[in-house]
């Protein structure tokens, strides 16, 4: 049974369509991102699964159980940790995770909770004395209070800096070993590529793609870039005759830019292009493409923006 | 039922740690009670307050009124027996004369004219010194006016029946501290849930506990009764400082006392729920709750009897429902009267309540 079935899901907020006719599938212990720029849908989305907001129309079905007519027993197997991190003043971390497990038939040890969350040193701490990324983990722990079997993280990295990013990356994976799907929104392309198994990419309240990150690059964005220098130059004829290139940029003389499909193919032309014209190649790097130039070219924007 | 309880400790836990709260809510009330009671807690009376109610309404009966009048050191009300004997109650009077009807008549007819005086118990002295400085007064007087008009002389001139009552031992402290109590419970409803609520909401707080199977409700009494734990620890602190230092009378039944606490707790917690439902922000919602508060702080009678007010601000005084729930606690507790003495104090405590909380719900808001 998947985990989450949505079908023909809109939210119109007075004109603008938020969310407009998803229809989505995510299945039992995977990792899904949902990748977009700000003002996607993706929290309209999310807010909707999680019972906080009523659908327009459509249909959502959590563990077989449908959001609109068994919200309590949806939220019995949900873990949700809401974009904004807010919690009660003066409550201690401990007291705060103890406060909430109390809103649960079932709830998972706070020590455990913190062990989960490596905040273990910090449970007798006011929550305003963390910082930003320890916030984050605490709402983390709160989102596995009841030992969901489906995970919500809204966000869970935006503004944090990298060292912060790279811890909450590793609690995801350790949930990954828990059997727990989780459904994650972001606006980093790293991210997604990173930690999920598959990705729906979201613009203006719709699905414009859906794949693991891999498929969704060579569906949307196959060209892998290769730069180079060569000593004495080649002609701009000379490189576009290489095996495989798409395409040829040249700038202060002797460096290339040249787009391809077949990257190993074309690695061996250029080498082979030098040795045929006694030229040296060097500073060669390659870049695949990434969820951003897919982003770009299904819709002319950057995620960013 | 223990996840409810572990709520409603988290609830005072967080309390507990708001300095600032805790200083409102414990400190400034005593500090202001003390200060009151150091500033006009003297109960030195150099003037003895007689009320008189004449029921004979005949020449010597107003004559004996105008020469009581006329004595320093009394300062005569006139009015009916209630009234007087109300007053008397209530320490404003500490003596009452009552020239019965039929005085006049008795007089003529050679007997003695029938005199009531009522006398506060508890202040014996001062009842002793009203009481026959009256008598003497009525004596002379009616002796004067039978010699005018050529009566006999009867060998008593009046007959004097003494009544006494209880309770008018109670002085300014009596007033004040009940009313401090409830200026003090109506400030925490309606300054302290209410706020934090809208904070609360602001902050989006009770958009993850709607995500979890809890309903709100719930988690609202969890807070409603947390509130209530802390008004009846206001009330026990208020009332042991007041008679510790004070000597304040608190002879009403614990049982009534606590029970009105928590009406008025909950009057008070309704009016701050509708603030907090009506205010867009928290901004909107402390500047409303400051205009509910502020003026029954100074109109509704909690500090100074209302006796003392000019008499359209004693109408205005009786709008506000802090008006009834000191007046409520007053009675019950430093009179030690029974629920039914103030069956309209409740009554207005309640209907204000529930009409607020109806309110409150029509425009309720979670986000």
């Amino acid at each position: 049974m998947p985990a989450i079935v949505i079908r023909d899901l809109t939210k119109h907020y007075g004109d603008i369509r938020a969310v407009d006719g998803i229809s989505l599938e995510i299945a039992d212990r995977e990792i899904f991102g949902i990748l977009g720029p700000n003002g996607a849908g993706k929290t309209t989305t999310l807010e909707m699964i999680e019972t906080l907001r009523e659908p327009d129309s459509g249909e959502i079905l959590v563990a077989g159980k449908s959001v609109g007519s068994e919200p309590r027993a949806v939220k019995e197997v949900l873990g949700v940790q809401l974009q904004n991190t807010v919690f009660f003043d003066n409550l201690t971390v401990g007291e705060t995770i103890d406060l909430f497990g109390g809103f649960y038939r079932r709830a998972v040890p706070t020590d455990e909770l913190l062990e989960t969350v490596e905040l273990s040193e910090k449970k007798g701490a006011m929550l305003d004395e963390l910082s930003g990324g320890q916030q984050k983990r605490v709402s983390i722990a709160l989102a596995l209070v009841n030992d969901p079997d489906i995970v919500f993280l809204d966000e869970p990295t935006t503004g944090l800096d990298p060292q912060a990013r790279r811890n909450i990356w590793d609690i995801v994976e350790k949930l990954r070993g828990r059997d727990k799907t989780v459904v994650i929104t972001t606006h980093y392309i790293e991210e997604a590529e990173h930690l999920c198994d598959r990705v729906a990419v979201m613009d203006h309240g719709r699905i414009i793609s859906l794949g693991t990150p891999n498929e969704l690059i060579d569906a949307n964005a196959p060209e892998s870039g290769i730069s180079f220098r060569m000593r004495p130059p080649l002609t701009e004829e000379q490189v576009h005759a290489v095996t495989g290139v798409l395409t040829v940029s040249v700038q202060n003389g002797d460096e290339y830019h040249v787009t391809t499909v077949t990257p190993q193919d074309t690695l061996a032309g250029i080498f082979q292009a030098a040795y045929e014209n006694g030229a040296v190649a060097d500073e060669i790097t390659m870049r695949r493409a990434t969820l951003e130039d897919v982003f770009l070219k299904i819709t002319g924007r950057s995620l960013r923006e | 039922m223990r996840q409810f309880l572990g709520m409603v400790a988290a609830s005072l836990k967080r309390t507990y740690r708001e300095k600032v709260a805790l200083f409102w809510m414990f400190l400034f009330p005593v500090l202001l009670m003390l200060l009151l009671g150091a500033i006009f807690g003297g109960t030195g009376n150099t003037t003895i307050n007689l009320g008189v109610v004449d029921l004979d309404r005949s020449v010597v009966t107003k004559g004996i009124v105008s020469g009581i009048k006329e004595i320093d050191g009394f300062s005569v009300r006139e009015g009916t027996r209630k009234q007087q004997v109300d007053r008397l109650e209530d320490g404003r009077n500490n003596a009452v004369l009552i020239l019965e009807e039929g005085f006049f008549d008795s007089l003529k007819q050679g007997k003695a004219g029938k005199v009531t005086v009522v006398t506060d118990k508890s202040s014996p002295t001062v009842g002793e010194v009203a009481n026959s400085a009256v008598q003497q007064v009525i004596a002379e007087v009616s002796r004067g006016i039978q010699q005018k008009m050529g009566m006999a002389t009867p060998p008593e001139v009046i007959s004097v029946t003494t009544e006494s009552i209880t309770s008018s031992e109670l002085g300014y402290i009596d007033y004040m501290v009940p009313g401090i109590l409830a200026l003090t419970i109506m400030q925490a409803g309606v300054l302290g849930l209410g706020l934090d609520f809208v904070a609360n909401r602001e902050k989006g707080i009770f958009r993850r506990i709607k995500v979890s199977p809890l309903p709100l409700s719930r988690f609202l009494g969890s807070e409603i009764l947390s509130a209530l734990v802390m008004a009846l620890i206001q009330a026990a602190l208020l009332l042991g400082v007041g008679w510790a230092v004070f000597r304040v009378h608190v002879k009403g039944n614990p049982f009534y006392i606590i029970l009105l606490v928590i009406l008025g707790a909950l009057t008070f917690l309704a009016m701050g729920f509708l603030v907090s439902s009506l205010a867009r922000t928290l901004k909107t919602a402390t500047m409303a709750a400051n205009v509910v508060v502020f003026p029954q702080m100074f109109l509704a009678g909690v500090f100074f009897p209302l006796f003392l007010l000019p008499s359209f601000l004693v109408v205005v005084a009786k709008c506000l429902p802090l008006y009834y729930f000191g007046d409520a606690l007053r009675q019950v507790m430093v009179r030690g009267k029974g629920l039914n003495a103030v069956w309209l104090d409740i009554l207005v405590l309640v209907g204000v309540g529930l009409v607020c909380f109806a309110l409150s719900l029509k425009y309720f808001r979670w986000e």
